[in-house]
């Protein structure tokens, strides 16, 4: 897997493995299980003995929404691109311009925060040499986690 | 004492308390990914490289890095723009 320049303004990740693809294509709608993970996606500003003078309250009713959609638009730029991914049996392809990097970039965090939400992933199963055990859903997880993360270098590079 | 003296430091005071420098700290996560924060320090807080990864080097390694302090509302709107990106940061009064 790849990611290619096709223009100042359009970049193509080519030669996905399919089971890659399928682990791309499942991206918006996991990065929208916040549940778990709420509290890390949509911190307080301040530690519980801050500033303690209604900046808590105000930004839950004022900031928190903001944030919300925020995180919303980039799932939905994300979905769009993947709807038009060019799938074939032996790998797939994705264009993906230039002003969508951000919207990856992220809705990637959203996902890799997620997952490492629900399954209680702590920097020593981050950092693991080991295989992860793939007949298992926290394996997988951590494999998806692992291939985000691929995904985000990359376009992180894109992004310069 | 004069009631015009009164009231004049107590606006004193109140200007004192809105001057308290405040303090916009990242904390260390295990998800992002250094490149990224590196990229977000220098989108949001118009940090060089250099300065970019040495602040994104003390959060790894010392959990918490302070970015950057200044009057509250600019504080506050940092932290909403880290908040944007996902990076764990914090607004603290500054000690003086």
């Amino acid at each position: 897997m790849r990611l290619t320049r096709q223009s100042p303004e359009a970049w193509q990740l080519q030669d996905i493995p399919p089971f890659f693809a399928v682990m791309l294509a499942d991206l918006p709608r996991l990065a929208a299980l916040h549940g778990e993970a709420r509290e890390r996606l949509y911190p307080d500003p301040v530690a519980a003995d801050g500033a303690g003078d209604g900046l808590l309250s105000d930004w839950r009713e004022h900031v928190v929404p903001g944030l919300e959609r925020l995180f919303a638009t980039s799932r939905e730029i994300v979905a769009r691109d993947i709807a038009a991914m060019d799938a074939g049996a032996e790998s797939a392809r994705l264009a993906i311009p230039g002003k969508n990097i951000d919207a990856w970039l992220n809705a990637l965090n959203q996902a890799r925060l997620v997952i490492a939400g629900r399954n209680g992933f702590l920097e020593a199963d981050l950092d693991s040499r080991e295989a992860p055990d793939l007949s298992a859903a926290r394996g997988v997880d951590l494999l998806r986690l692992h291939f985000y993360a691929h995904l985000q270098e990359v376009l992180v590079g894109a992004a310069g | 004492m004069s009631g015009t003296a009164v009231i004049t430091r107590e606006e004193t005071r109140e200007k004192r308390a809105l001057d308290v420098p405040w303090n916009v700290v990242v904390h260390n996560d295990p998800v992002n990914l250094m490149s990224y924060v590196t990229m977000v320090f220098r989108r949001v807080l118009g940090f060089s490289r250099e300065k970019a990864v040495r602040h994104m080097l003390e959060v790894h390694h010392k959990g918490r890095s302070l970015v950057w302090s200044g009057e509250r509302e600019r504080a506050e709107a940092y932290v909403e723009q880290l908040h944007g990106y996902l990076l764990l940061a914090t607004l603290e009064r500054a000690e003086l």
